[in-house]
């Protein structure tokens, strides 16, 4: 994300990072189906709780792929304006925890966990996403 | 899977030049799925457009594999409600553009109120260095939409 590696984007702290979970901000959940291939659904992070992170999906047509255990990666962020913008990615193992299809939801367990937030950074020190 | 939506559907690319929040996927060395936050440019002729630095993991990535999967989500959504959304699948290109390809990407992208004249002049400008590169998603399948 960062346009000098030097000043890019910061991290952001355990605070920060529950802070913005708490908003369940939208994004989307991408694990390898049955065919061996990517598959991406949107998702909406509902909530974490000791390192799992519990995403609601809108997987359509596509439910029963999230039927059972597979690895995936989440990405979700927030960009009200551009001086804001945080996120989140999160990759291990994804399980099924509940909701109906369309919507089912999805357990991630938080095995690597990456934040941005260009959030309180001084103008001079801020670099264009990517 | 959708099954529906042709790659040619002008609702499909009206979508995808109106919306540029995107959610990009590739695989990490060990195979396992890993994702963006991205803003995408514009969407012609079945491929969607980003650009990214040239020195970045994810070009790392996909130049290593190129399989991705994208989400592009609307952003007009209304209280809690579900915004659209539609589920790519294809490959991706990473490339050097030229001042041609440049302009005329960046000129055929919507307007993003949030994102001002002077953070596009130097996406232009880092394309031009090369500091940054296009990747170009070569879209090969709608998985779904909603």
């Amino acid at each position: 994300m960062a346009d000098d590696r030097r000043v890019g984007p910061k991290r952001m702290s355990a605070d920060e990072l529950a802070a913005f979970v708490a908003t369940q901000p939208w994004g989307a959940l991408c694990v390898t189906g049955d065919d061996g291939r990517l598959l991406a659904v949107p998702g909406r992070v509902l909530d974490e709780h000791d390192g799992i992170l519990r995403v609601e999906l809108a997987a359509a047509t596509l439910a029963s792929t999230f039927e059972q255990p597979r690895r995936g990666c989440v990405v979700a962020d927030s960009f009200e304006s551009y001086d804001s913008i945080r996120g989140v990615i999160v990759r291990g193992a994804a399980a099924p925890a509940g909701g109906l299809a369309p919507y089912p939801i999805v357990a991630l367990t938080m095995a690597r966990t990456a934040t941005f937030s260009f959030a309180d950074e001084p103008k001079s020190a801020q670099a264009v996403p990517d | 899977m959708d099954g529906v939506t042709k790659l040619d559907e002008p609702a499909l690319g009206d979508f995808l030049r109106r919306n540029h929040r995107a959610f990009l996927f590739g695989r990490d060395e060990a195979g396992d799925p890993i994702g963006y936050a991205m803003r995408s440019i514009t969407y012609e002729q079945a491929g969607l457009y980003f650009a990214t630095y040239t020195k970045s993991p994810k070009v790392r990535h996909l130049l290593a594999d190129p399989e991705v999967a994208c989400v592009v989500m609307s952003e007009d959504r209304v209280d809690d409600a579900w915004p659209s959304w539609v589920s790519l699948h294809g490959r991706a290109e990473v490339y050097r553009p030229s001042a041609v390809d440049i302009e005329t990407m960046l000129g055929g992208s919507s307007t993003e109120s949030r994102v001002s004249e002077s953070v596009i002049a130097k996406v232009r400008d880092r394309l031009l260095s090369g500091k940054r590169s296009f990747i170009r998603l070569d879209v090969d399948e709608v998985r779904a939409r909603g």
